[in-house]
């Protein structure tokens, strides 16, 4: 007798072999690091004088943040939306073709693994952690000690990075 | 029939039907590289336009945050060291309050100068002395502007700062002290009303406004008010540049307009809060934006002050004497 097998147990058994099918760490690094070159490039001219009249000679960001309550805040609030623009890049590129930048040079996409299509909800999911280079390794670290390739919101978000070529 | 109980299993161990099905469509999905893909070609320079504007307004919605400032501190009123020793209530200068936003405009890092925007006939000694003392230590350049007037203890407090400009009618100077208070002993005595106290020590009652001053209490009195005229000078002399001999030539509680203070070195320049404004910029080579840094008023305030100014217009001749002295011990308070 023929066993249906359900949706949610067809999911995780699909999340277990993409844990085995995911890019390596190192090709999503470079491609990473890539895709902060050209998001640096592109935000830089709009707000480089915002960053050359906050910090004077021999400051640093973290003198600024002890400055004054206000300027704690302010520093403060700025980083969270220039975060929010970085993951918006990656959001959108990612649901929008299934790449960014950097993924297309090192020949890697990003696939659902349940459903066919990539869901906004799921880009913008998986790539949270990046808002903070903290954040995205620890997102990381469980991948590394699991022994899988994908970081703990990439199978929170059920996608994974395959190899295009 | 006995149901087997489903284990866990890792990725590897799985070898079924739905696994080799799942790798065949996992392949067939994968295309060949292409050379190029004109419409991803296309998504991408559209989001990262999109990411561009989004960054052009973040960096115009925070350059009014986050850049260079000049903080201006408005000194408007009688100085003094409590609003509560006013009977205006909140229509006075209390010097703490300026004292507080002074520190808190230096300690911000995008403050680099500061403007304080005089418009005061003076105030208590000890009010003006504080405001002045923490003015001289500031590390940032100090610009002060007189309005309207900024005499006596106000212009001890805009003797402090680095640079000092005024209109060429403000009224400035008045270097020097003045104490006083309603005596009533010969309105007493018409209506046959006496006074008796007791004390001990010779001069405890000293400034009682009951009973005359005598002349040895005078000079008492008086000796005091010298001391802090000197006090006055010895400050106008080392923050202007000036010896003391010449500040008191030129002192001698007179006041002077902006045109006249220029000519005896009392002030610096001519002008208001553009030129004043200028100056900093000049000083620290800096493009500075204003920020106005005053007390919230809060509703309480705005009744207090509501009932000040008509207490004021009732009592206009009492409200004169009541700067000049404390009513309230009977003793002399100077007032520069």
């Amino acid at each position: 007798m023929k066993k249906k097998v359900s949706s949610k147990k067809k999911a995780s058994k699909a999340s277990n072999i993409s844990d085995v099918m995911g890019a390596s760490y190192i090709k999503r690094l470079l491609a990473y690091f890539i895709d902060m070159l050209v998001v640096s490039l592109v935000m830089y001219f709009p707000i480089k004088e915002l960053f050359s009249g906050m910090v004077g000679e021999g400051e640093t960001f973290s003198s600024l943040f002890a400055a004054s309550n206000e300027m704690s805040f302010s520093i403060f609030l700025l980083d969270f939306v220039l975060a929010l623009v970085f993951i918006l890049y990656f959001a959108l590129l990612e649901f929008n073709i299934s790449q960014t930048v950097g993924k297309m040079m090192m020949g890697l996409e990003v696939k659902s693994v349940v459903g066919k299509e990539l869901s906004f909800r799921q880009c913008f999911m998986r790539n949270i952690s990046k808002m903070s280079v903290m954040f995205l390794f620890i997102d990381s670290i469980y991948g590394l000690f699991k022994g899988t390739r994908r970081r703990f919101l990439e199978k929170y978000s059920a996608t994974v990075v395959v190899n295009k070529w | 029939m006995v149901k087997k109980k489903t284990t866990k299993k890792s990725a590897k161990e799985i070898n079924n039907k739905y696994q080799e099905e799942y790798i065949k469509n996992l392949i067939k999905s994968s295309r060949k590289r292409k050379k190029f893909d004109g419409k991803k070609f296309k998504t991408v320079l559209k989001v990262l336009l999109i990411i561009w504007v989004l960054s052009f307004f973040i960096g115009k919605i925070f350059s009014g945050e986050v850049g260079d400032k000049v903080a201006i501190i408005p000194i408007e009123g009688p100085i003094m060291s409590s609003i509560s020793a006013s009977p205006f209530g909140g229509n006075v200068v209390d010097s703490e309050t300026i004292v507080d936003l002074i520190e808190e405009a230096s300690e911000a890092k995008n403050v680099k100068a500061i403007i304080l925007e005089i418009n005061s006939p003076g105030g208590t000694v000890v009010a003006s002395k504080e405001i002045a003392r923490v003015v001289s230590e500031l590390e940032v350049p100090v610009v002060s502007v007189i309005r309207e007037v900024g005499a006596s203890g106000a212009y001890w407090i805009a003797s402090a700062s680095d640079f000092i400009i005024a209109d060429e009618m403000s009224i400035t100077g008045s270097i020097g002290v003045n104490g006083g208070y309603l005596e009533f002993s010969g309105l007493m005595d018409e209506y046959g009303v006496g006074y008796e106290e007791m004390t001990a020590g010779k001069y405890k009652d000293m400034g009682n406004k009951y009973e005359k001053l005598s002349s040895k209490e005078r000079k008492i009195m008086q000796k005091k008010l010298d001391l802090i005229y000197e006090n006055f000078l010895g400050a106008v002399a080392e923050n202007r540049n000036l010896t003391y001999t010449r500040v008191a030539e030129i002192a001698e509680g007179l006041y002077y307009l902006g045109v006249e203070a220029m000519g005896l070195g009392l002030i610096d320049g001519f002008g208001g809060m553009k030129e004043g404004k200028e100056k900093v910029e000049e000083l620290t080579g800096l493009e500075l934006e204003e920020k106005i840094y005053e007390v919230d008023e809060g509703l309480f305030s705005a009744f207090d002050m509501i009932g000040a100014k008509s207490s004021y217009g009732v009592g206009r001749g009492i409200g004169d004497s009541f700067i000049k002295g404390n009513i309230n011990s009977g003793y002399l308070s100077p007032i520069t």
